[in-house]
């Protein structure tokens, strides 16, 4: 399939699925997914999990690029604070976020693109719950377009 | 002839320079264009006389405060040890541009021995687009300040008007107008601005609907031809390799593409978050007009209500971004 | 030569007409700025302003131009035929000051060499008449164009030639090119000899009104002797290495060549690149020839007056006065000239 045609089925198909791009962190939440996979707790399949060694580890670029290149939805969680595997990676990561999530919002991108949580490696429900939380929320925006770059 | 203020710094230039004390005086002196002061290095005692100081003095010097230190120790890189020397930096400095001193200090570029702080109390600079209505768009052919007035010249003749009317937006609300450390005071401070409606900006683009933000923030990024001279002017902006010239990974796109300026942008400000005096610079040499000052300052709002600090006011406070506490914010977290 | 007469409100429904038939690139009003830019169905082409604030080679050379694209395949990259660079439709360039007319010429000289031929660049310049608006009044006290070779009612360059004669407008078809857009103007009688002398002593007159003089042409000698010098070390302190003089030079045409990929679709991007960016010289290994401003500068000043002078036996400035207005630390050109001038007088006496 051509990426026209991708690019069409996108925006006119009424069955479109948001294409949702998850970071986390190698602890905690990855090890969430892991369980959920183990424990066999469904949920939807739009998410692409990408690895990190820490939420500390997350440049907010990662976040800005991801929505640039064609993610619908950006899901960034690590471990719950306290509980990061770096003592403090997560905390200062929590200002990050913070700083980055008010921005976006406040230059006009919808809150919902990017969603931020922290889930624990032995939250593998709760990691089924959000993606599926996570996936309504940018269902219900429809496809990103705001920042999404086009070749000129 | 000099204003009080001008007398000070230059008697001060003049004794640092001869006592050789620094290398070198970063000032502003008189430019080619009216009301136009351009930054000006002076290294020797007899060139003093050319510094000045008002209202038509725009940038933060704290950026060459920076370079000409790195660059000369980056110059020193082969030389042996005990033959390594430091290079002192006087600066005519402003409120903004002592709190850009911190903010370097801070972030451990320089020692505070390397550069002497010659304070100056300011009222504000003149806002080159401002500047323009007034002159109704026509050629300002000449202009001079007398008192707290401007007067300018176009081909329509001649204007009269409040220097207050002109000023730069970020000056309209400073609340540090006067060095924020020194070691010398060219003046009486002055009155700091209210700070009540330092963020009433933030506040109004907030109060509209999420489209009309977008579509402001996207018409203000479309204006942008990637000169850089917003980037290149910040003295928060002193990274040696900016994520905007990096090629592998290339983070931003070199073209004028809407989302490639919009990206730089947003990455730019990001960067600047708890690390913005708001000296509005990047702003006045922004040769397409753009709003770069209703996103910055956001920031700033952000750094103030969520972690209760201001970008270079006090040296013993760490920035945002390098500190967090157990208990900062978090109503964005979902679920938490 | 043929000159006519058209009034002046007329001219504006020329425009009009013209943008109606084929694209029209022309100076718009946007804000507190004047531009280059295509006339849209709303837009209206400003016809009393003293020069624009980007320079009209953004016409034939743009900030961002995709050369070709490409798909990536399972049999590596294959070439997409791009419909949209194959047009052959004539523009228009309407409203040039002379100073920018005569930077197509300068331009030519790169783009358009024996050896070497911009496809893109020439393409364009090709099929697009250029209609030049003289200045009567110098647009700005920084404009400088009888200082290196040019003048305000210079025509070189241009297939039509517009100069404003008191109510009217004086009209010049100086070229086949220019002859073909004449049915847009309508019939319309031709200039008598008054008014073709008023149109002269009105030259005249906007000669002398450009009071910026600077030795444009006298400095090669100096600069060919003088690579090392301290006047070097004198002029860039201050230089942030920002784009603004050079992205706004009517003449300057550096550029750099990328490919970006978006999914399977590739595009080769061609963007301005200019010798004031650290990164214009920067070398994979990470050693920079030109390793500070000051080479940069440098490097700036001679291409202008020495290095295209050797080249193509022009100064490529045209004077337009465009960095100095917006250069942002007030690095003025007029004044380094003249610098280097007044140090060549200087070292005269102490040699003679
Ligand atoms: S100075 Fe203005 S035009 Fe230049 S990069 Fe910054 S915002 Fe863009
Ligand atoms: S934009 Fe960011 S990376 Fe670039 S110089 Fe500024 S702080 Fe450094
Ligand atoms: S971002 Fe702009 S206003 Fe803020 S410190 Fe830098 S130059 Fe000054
Ligand atoms: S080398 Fe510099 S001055 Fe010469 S054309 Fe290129 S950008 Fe312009
Ligand atoms: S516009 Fe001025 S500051 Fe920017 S590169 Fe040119 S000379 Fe330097």
């Amino acid at each position: 399939m051509s990426a026209e045609v991708a690019e069409k089925q996108k925006t006119t198909a009424t069955d479109w699925e948001p294409k949702i791009v998850a970071l986390v962190c190698n602890w905690c939440t990855y090890a969430g997914a892991d369980l959920a996979g183990i424990s066999r707790l469904q949920y939807p399949p739009n998410v692409r999990l990408i690895r990190l060694p820490c939420s500390g580890r997350i440049n907010p670029f990662y976040i800005v690029k991801a929505l640039q290149h064609g993610a619908d939805g950006v899901l960034v969680s690590g471990c719950h604070p306290g509980e990061c595997h770096y003592i403090s990676g997560n905390l200062s990561a929590r200002r990050k976020f913070a700083f980055l999530e008010n921005f976006l919002n406040y230059i006009g991108i919808e809150k919902d693109r990017t969603i931020f949580t922290w889930i624990s490696a032995s939250e593998g429900d709760k990691f089924a719950r959000v993606i599926e939380e996570v996936t309504a929320r940018v269902k219900a925006l429809g496809p990103a377009e705001k920042l999404v770059k086009k070749l000129s | 002839m000099p204003n009080n203020i001008e007398q000070k710094i230059r008697d001060e230039a003049r004794r640092l320079l001869t006592e050789k004390v620094v290398d070198v005086v970063v000032g502003y002196e008189e430019g080619t264009l009216p009301l136009l002061a351009a930054p000006c290095f002076i290294t020797a005692p007899e060139e003093v006389d050319r510094l000045i100081f008002d209202a038509s003095c725009k940038q933060n010097l704290a950026g060459y405060v920076h370079a000409l230190i790195i660059e000369h120790r980056k110059s020193q890189a082969r030389v042996k040890p005990e033959d390594k020397t430091e290079k002192t930096v006087a600066v005519i400095a402003r409120g903004c541009t002592s709190r850009s001193i911190v903010i370097h200090l801070q972030e451990r570029q320089y020692e505070r021995e390397n550069v002497v702080i010659i304070g100056v109390p300011c009222q504000g600079y003149i806002d080159k687009n401002k500047l323009s209505d007034k002159a109704s768009g026509k050629e300002i052919l000449a202009g001079k300040l007398d008192g707290d007035q401007v007067v300018i010249e176009t081909a329509a003749g001649e204007s009269r008007f409040p220097l207050e009317e002109v000023l730069a937006g970020s000056c309209l609300t400073c609340a540090w107008p006067n060095p924020v450390i020194s070691d010398f005071m060219a003046g009486e401070e002055v009155a700091p601005r209210t700070t009540e409606d330092e963020f009433a900006l933030v506040e109004r683009f907030a109060a509209q609907d999420e489209n009309q933000r977008w579509a402001y923030f996207e018409a203000e990024m479309n204006k942008c031809m990637r000169c850089y001279a917003c980037r290149n002017v910040c003295p928060s902006c002193y990274c040696p390799t900016c994520f905007a010239d990096q090629s592998q990974p290339e983070w931003v796109g070199a073209g004028i593409n809407p989302s490639d300026n919009q990206v730089f942008q947003i990455m730019r400000m990001f960067h600047m978050a708890g690390r913005c005096v708001d000296c509005g610079s990047c702003v006045e040499v922004c040769a397409e007009g753009v709003d770069l000052r209703t996103f910055l300052k956001k920031l700033d709002y952000d750094d103030l209500k969520l972690y209760d600090h201001r970008a270079g006011v006090d040296l013993e406070k760490p920035s945002p971004l390098a500190s967090f506490r157990e208990d900062d914010p978090e109503e964005f977290i979902l679920e938490p | 030569m043929k000159a006519k007469l058209i009034d002046k409100t007329a001219l504006a429904g020329v425009v009009g007409g013209l943008a109606a038939k084929m694209p029209v690139y022309a100076p718009v009003r946007d804000g507190r700025r004047v531009y280059f830019r295509f006339l849209a169905a709303e837009d209206e082409a400003c016809l009393d302003y003293g020069n624009s604030d980007n320079a009209p080679k953004n016409l034939f050379f743009p900030h961002t131009e995709t050369l070709m694209r490409f798909t990536r395949t399972a049999r590596g990259h294959e070439l997409v035929e791009d419909e949209a660079a194959n047009q052959d439709q004539e523009m228009v360039l309407f409203g040039v000051r002379p100073c920018d007319v005569r930077s197509f010429t300068l331009l030519d000289y790169v783009f358009d060499q024996e050896k070497y031929t911009d496809p893109y660049y020439v393409e364009r310049r090709k099929r697009t008449v250029i209609v030049a608006l003289a200045c009567l009044q110098p647009p700005a006290s920084t404009c400088f164009c009888t200082s290196v070779g040019g003048h305000p009612a210079q025509a070189d360059g241009a297939d039509i030639m517009i100069t404003e004669v008191g109510e009217q407008y004086l009209v010049e078809f100086l070229s086949e090119k220019g002859e073909k857009l004449a049915e847009f103007f309508g019939q319309l009688p031709e200039a008598d000899a008054k008014t073709l002398a008023r149109k002269e002593e009105l030259v005249e007159n906007a000669v002398a009104a450009i009071k910026t003089e600077i030795p444009g042409a006298m400095i090669k000698d100096w600069l060919d002797k003088n690579f090392e010098h301290p006047f070097w070390d004198q002029i860039h302190q201050s230089c942030l290495g920002c784009g603004t003089c050079t992205y706004l030079c009517p003449t300057c045409h550096c550029f750099d060549i990328r490919d970006e990929l978006e999914g399977d679709q590739g595009i080769r991007l061609r963007t301005w690149d200019t010798c004031m960016y650290a990164l214009y010289t920067q070398e994979t290994s990470g050693h920079n020839p030109r390793p500070s401003q000051k080479q940069r500068w440098r490097q700036r000043l001679m291409h202008k007056f020495k290095y295209f002078v050797d080249n193509f036996r022009e100064i490529s400035c045209v004077g337009c006065g465009r960095c100095v207005i917006n250069c942002p630390v007030n690095i003025d050109i007029r004044k380094l000239v003249s610098d280097i001038g007044r140090l060549m007088e200087a070292e005269e006496e102490s040699n003679g």
